[in-house]
């Protein structure tokens, strides 16, 4: 075998993240240019709203427009707002009367604990039951549990975590309702700490059990497909004992689309804590989100859009760096055709 | 077809599925007779519990509205939204995809970018942006649930046609004479969407859940039942009177069971095809 960090280097692996360091800008101009001319085309602007909802004269109308810019043309303020973006300016949200990536910045740590632990949860959980079920297909666990996933997958999740409040926060008194900390408790260090991850079980939970069910079914998908390919006939063969055929030979190999699929969520993931975080109160981005829209802050939409897209980006490339470590066949130094 | 229909009936759960599907969409369909209560209409006492009242056997809400009712008025419009912007999303995808394949080149690589830019965005973002610049009439609601599951049929199509491209059916309708627009239009069109109307089935199961997901949040209109929007309004009663909520969780859970079932079982009954040589 051949230190995984030569192979890396030169192999196909390394091909696929080099084309996605250069498709990346342009994805991303897109998604600007996208995401600018989407919210041009709404009804009414930043002042509109402000005016809506602070009240305010034809004067204040004027004077706003001209101090925000809002008085000139389309195109000029796109290339401001490139401009600002070089220099990590995502303009001024109007419901907060703040710097857009200042709101960003605080509440993306929230949502970043919640989807990484979410994954996390997902991951584990799906792939370890995964196995367990694909370790014996047809058999009376997996029958069990494929069927228990199939009905997790068509769980609406906001429906999932209000269940899962009733029971565990409601009439268990296990866990905290809603928030991210306990208000006035004045925890600080490790006792804040652990507020905050009470805080997020529930959270967690109700995001990764969704996600859980999709990989517990990718997972046993792999492994029924492994059973009938030649390299498990040929190590059954050899005699090796039952464990070692499982675990080596027929999941690792079925890991990789599970690992496929952890990047392709990345992106559903975000849009899924926009509704988990607004069921259990949870002050993350996607709340931020779903806040901006009935706001009506375009300039702080636009933000989160743009902020969600460079995320998505990073971790599909992250992906693609972990798909090159266990990828058997990418080991083998294999060149793309 | 009727080789695709028998391999599909095979499959009993996705026969079944289909069944409630069809149950479901008739019921839907045919409400107003069904069921004649008036889903807005405050028709009884508040919060009136399940199986208690023959007038209304699942009960009433908060406002004392017929429960049944809204949970039928519910299921027309998530049914309609879900399959028209599963519809809108295929036929979108597919020409993007088969633009993308038959041309190559720049062209294609610009179309893929667009679509990389798409999928990039969360798609659920996404809808939160069509739906506060369209307004929360259900035609947004479609629009802004299309507009991020275009991606996958257009994928899908652009990789048939790599696949397809070299075939001999192919290459002799080329010789043949036959011109592009034909080739493309008669051809390779027909044979590249098996695997999207497989794929439609994914995207009817994910735009059911979008669109309670937007009701829920209120962002769609707040004057049509929707299972999304009935589940939020249970919150405000949830521990007193809990199945205000599990009521159309249960019918959207249901109809995305059955979905998903009915989309395996198409997938099963198309896969022989996919797989010839």
């Amino acid at each position: 075998m051949s230190p995984p960090g030569r192979s890396f280097v030169r192999g196909p692996a390394w091909l696929l993240v080099r084309r996605r360091l250069v498709q990346a800008p342009l994805v991303l101009l897109f998604v600007l240019v996208g995401g600018f001319l989407l919210l041009e085309a709404a009804p009414g602007d930043a002042v509109d709203a402000y005016v809506a909802s602070l009240g305010g004269d034809a004067g204040l109308v004027h004077e706003l427009r001209e101090r925000w810019g809002l008085d000139r043309s389309p195109a000029t303020r796109f290339i401001l707002y490139l401009a600002g973006l070089a220099t990590g300016d995502l303009g001024r949200s109007v419901a907060f009367d703040r710097p857009v990536l200042a709101v960003i910045a605080e509440r993306l740590p929230v949502t970043l604990a919640l989807a990484g632990g979410a994954t996390t949860f997902a991951f584990a959980l799906g792939t370890g039951l995964g196995i367990l079920a694909g370790a014996r297909p047809r058999g009376p666990l997996d029958r069990l549990l494929s069927a228990a996933a199939l009905v997790l997958n068509a769980t609406p999740s906001f429906w999932l975590g209000l269940l899962l409040a009733l029971l565990f926060a409601v009439h268990l008194r296990w866990l905290p309702l809603a928030g991210i900390e306990t208000i006035g408790a004045g925890y600080t260090g490790a006792a804040r700490l652990f507020d905050v991850a009470r805080h997020l079980v529930l959270p967690v939970s109700t995001l990764g059990l969704v996600y859980a069910a999709l990989y517990l079914r990718l997972m046993r998908a792999g492994m029924v497909e492994a059973w009938r390919s030649d390299f498990v006939r040929a190590a059954r063969a050899k005699g090796i004992s039952r464990r070692r055929l499982v675990l080596r030979h027929v999941a690792r190999n079925a890991l990789l689309p599970v690992v496929t699929m952890l990047g392709l969520q990345s992106a559903t993931l975000v849009g899924g804590s926009v509704v988990v975080e607004s069921v259990f109160a949870v002050p993350g981005l996607g709340r931020l989100a779903a806040e901006a829209v009935t706001q009506r802050d375009f300039p702080l939409l636009l933000g989160i859009l743009i902020v969600s897209a460079l995320l998505v980006l990073l971790v599909n490339l992250l992906v693609d760096l972990l798909y090159a470590r266990i990828d058997p066949r990418v080991e083998l130094g294999a060149r793309a055709p | 077809m009727t080789d695709l229909l028998a391999r599909f009936a095979r499959d009993r759960a996705a026969l079944l599925a289909a069944g409630v599907l069809a149950g479901l969409a008739l019921a839907a369909a045919s409400a107003p007779l069904l069921w004649p209560l008036d889903p807005e209409a405050v028709g009884g006492p508040p919060l009136l519990r399940p199986l208690g009242d023959p007038a209304h056997p699942l009960g009433t809400d908060r406002l004392g509205r017929d429960v049944l009712a809204r949970l039928l008025h519910g299921a027309r419009l998530s049914l309609t939204v879900a399959f028209a912007a599963a519809f809108a999303a295929s036929v979108l995808g597919s020409a993007v995809g088969l633009a993308a394949g038959l041309a190559g080149g720049r062209l294609d690589e610009l179309l893929m970018r667009v679509t990389d830019a798409f999928q990039t965005v969360p798609g659920f973002l996404l809808a939160l942006a069509f739906v506060s610049v369209l307004g929360p009439e259900a035609r947004s609601v479609v629009l802004a649930i299309a507009a991020s599951a275009w991606t996958g049929p257009a994928r899908l199509v652009r990789a048939e046609i790599a696949s397809l491209a070299g075939r001999d059916f192919v290459l002799a309708a080329v010789v043949a004479g036959l011109p592009r627009r034909e080739v493309a239009l008669r051809v390779l069109l027909p044979n590249a969407l098996p695997p999207v109307v497989a794929y439609a089935a994914t995207s009817v199961a994910s735009a059911v859940l979008i669109e309670a997901a937007l009701s829920f949040l209120g962002l769609a209109d707040p004057n049509r039942a929707s299972w999304g929007a009935m589940i939020a309004e249970g919150r405000a009663v949830l521990v007193s009177e809990p199945w205000l909520s599990i009521l159309p969780g249960l019918a959207l859970l249901l109809t995305v069971l059955a979905v998903n079932l009915v989309g395996e079982g198409l997938n099963e009954a198309l896969a022989p095809r996919r797989a010839r040589p």
